[in-house]
This record gives C-alpha cells, sequence and structure tokens, in this order.
C-alpha cells in the first residue's frame, strides 16, 4: 500500500498514528496490551460483533426475506395465470358432492380438474382485500415452505365457493408480510378470492383474537360459505393468533 | 492513515467486492440455515 512520505510520524511523537499499514491496524490502546485487560478487550470486541450480526439478522427478517417471497409470488401469479387460461379452454368436470349436509346454498360451482387438488406449493387463489391493499396468489399448504411463498390454504377444509369453512393462513411480518394490516378489517369489509372457477365474495362477519390452541376457529361450518383468515398476533409475537372471519356474498362471478 | 491519491479507487473498489461478498455470505447464512434450519418460527 502507497503511504505518503509526508505521512510518516515516529509513534513516540504520536503513539495513534503510526506510519504502515499493520502498526495502524495493531495499535491499541496501552492499557489493553497486558494480561486479563486484554482478554476482557477481546470478548468486549467480540460481544460488539455479535451485536452488529444480531441487528442485521432483525433487518434481514424484516426487510430482507421480502425478497423471497416477492420472487415466489411473481413465479405463483405466471403459474396461477396459466391455470386460468387452461381452465377456460378445458372442458369441465364437476367435484365430488361435499360430505356437508345441503343447505339452501346456491349448488356449488363446476370445478375444473386443475382446481380440484393442488399439489403442495402451487398456486390456488388469487386472494384481493382493497381495503388494506392485499394481493397475492394464495398456495396450498401451510407448512413453513408455503407460507414463506405467501399465504396458504389449509389442506383439508373446503376451496372456496364450496360448502364449508374455507381456511387461509398468512403471515404477520417477514416474507412480504401479506396479513400485517389485517387488524385493520372490520365487520362489513370486502374479501375477493380468484379461483379457476370463478371470483367469490366475501363480507367480514367478526374479527377475533385466540390462543394458539384454540383451534376451533379452523372447523367446518356445514351449510354455511365462510372464509377464515388467520395470522399471528400480535405484530412481530406468535403468542396470540388474529382470526377474521368472513361469509360468502353471492354466487361465483366469472373472472375480469 | 491517508493513502496516495493514485491508491485510493483501487481500495474503495476491493472493499466494495468485499463488501457484496459478504453481505450476499450473510443473507445466504440468515436465510438458508437460520431461517430454515434453526428457527422453526412462524411470525
Amino acid at each position: 500500500m502507497a503511504v505518503e512520505p509526508s505521512e510518516q510520524v515516529s509513534e513516540a511523537s504520536d503513539p495513534t498514528f503510526s506510519h504502515t499499514r499493520d502498526e495502524f491496524w495493531e495499535w491499541q490502546p496501552r492499557f489493553v496490551r497486558r494480561g486479563w485487560r486484554r482478554v476482557v478487550h477481546r470478548i468486549g470486541q467480540a460481544f460488539m460483533v455479535a451485536g452488529v450480526l444480531v441487528l442485521l439478522f432483525v433487518a434481514y427478517e424484516l426487510w430482507g426475506t421480502n425478497f423471497w417471497t416477492k420472487r415466489a409470488q411473481s413465479r405463483l401469479r405466471n403459474e396461477f395465470q396459466d391455470k386460468i387460461t387452461q381452465v377456460t379452454r378445458a372442458p369441465t368436470t364437476t367435484l365430488p358432492p361435499s360430505t356437508a349436509p345441503r343447505s339452501t346454498l346456491p349448488p356449488e360451482p363446476e370445478l375444473p380438474d386443475a382446481m380440484l387438488l393442488p399439489a403442495q406449493g402451487e398456486a390456488l387463489a388469487r386472494l384481493q382485500i382493497q381495503k388494506i391493499g392485499v394481493d397475492v396468489i394464495v398456495v396450498e399448504g401451510v407448512d413453513p415452505g408455503a407460507l414463506r411463498d405467501g399465504p396458504g390454504h389449509y389442506p383439508g377444509t373446503p376451496l372456496p365457493g364450496q360448502d364449508g369453512n374455507v381456511v387461509v393462513s398468512g403471515h404477520r411480518t417477514t416474507y412480504g408480510a401479506p396479513f400485517h394490516n389485517i387488524d385493520k378489517l372490520a365487520e362489513g369489509d370486502t374479501i375477493t378470492v380468484d379461483t379457476p372457477s370463478g371470483s367469490y365474495q366475501y363480507r367480514v362477519k367478526w374479527t377475533r383474537v385466540v390462543a394458539p390452541q384454540q383451534v376451533d376457529v379452523v372447523d367446518s361450518t356445514p351449510g354455511l360459505r365462510e372464509l377464515t383468515l388467520t395470522t399471528c398476533h400480535p405484530k412481530f409475537s406468535a403468542s396470540q393468533r388474529l382470526i377474521i372471519r368472513a361469509e360468502q356474498v353471492g354466487e361465483a362471478r366469472p373472472l375480469s | 492513515m491517508r493513502l496516495a491519491p493514485r491508491a485510493r479507487p483501487a481500495r474503495v473498489a476491493v472493499f466494495a467486492v468485499y463488501a457484496v461478498v459478504a453481505t450476499m455470505i450473510l443473507l445466504l447464512f440468515f436465510e438458508f440455515v437460520v431461517n430454515r434450519k434453526l428457527l422453526p418460527s412462524n411470525f
């Protein structure tokens, strides 16, 4: 490393400033040069490095993880669009009849094969909540890998438009935080779920905070067509769950 | 320590490369080791 001759200063005249690179970086105050003080100094340095790493990790969790979700959502959006395109071209089949008791609701929609059993992690529907600016693709499954890509549909719960309780879970923070502002939803707000079989409108009935063990919120609701959104509560904690329950309004509309 | 003027751009470039490499390593470590192996949580 080139150093200007004029920079050369003896350590005696200025102990904080040496004239070679090695001496510069290895210079330490006199009090840390000996014995246990040196050990304490090193421990302090280690704590500072650890603290910086923890802060970087927090920043990564809050903002960096969005990178993976954005990439996945872009892929899923194309996948979903392809599915809709295929469906509009292919002949349709009828869903097997629901096991729930029939009600006075209109008949369940005819759904194409592509909609019946989406594989784990595949695009299932498009969820839009205009009030809080949500527009995301819902994937099948709620394991951590699926939820990294977007909100997940609980396997075993009905598909949108079917009788029962359609359950969708999503991150409140990290990985795109699709449900970050879901606590702003109130009774009467509209949620739209687009699927290859059509577009469904749901109207919020109630919101509730429950314990993580209170899993009855995902139970089936025979005779009703409902949608339940679940996420962690409060923000940045997983100590409770926030539940949004909505009911279907009207029948399927053709996708616009 | 002041460097000779002609040495500055090279040193800045080397530092930038180090910073990019370190950032990439940290990012991959946080995602694939900490998040996917060590932390099972879903916030």
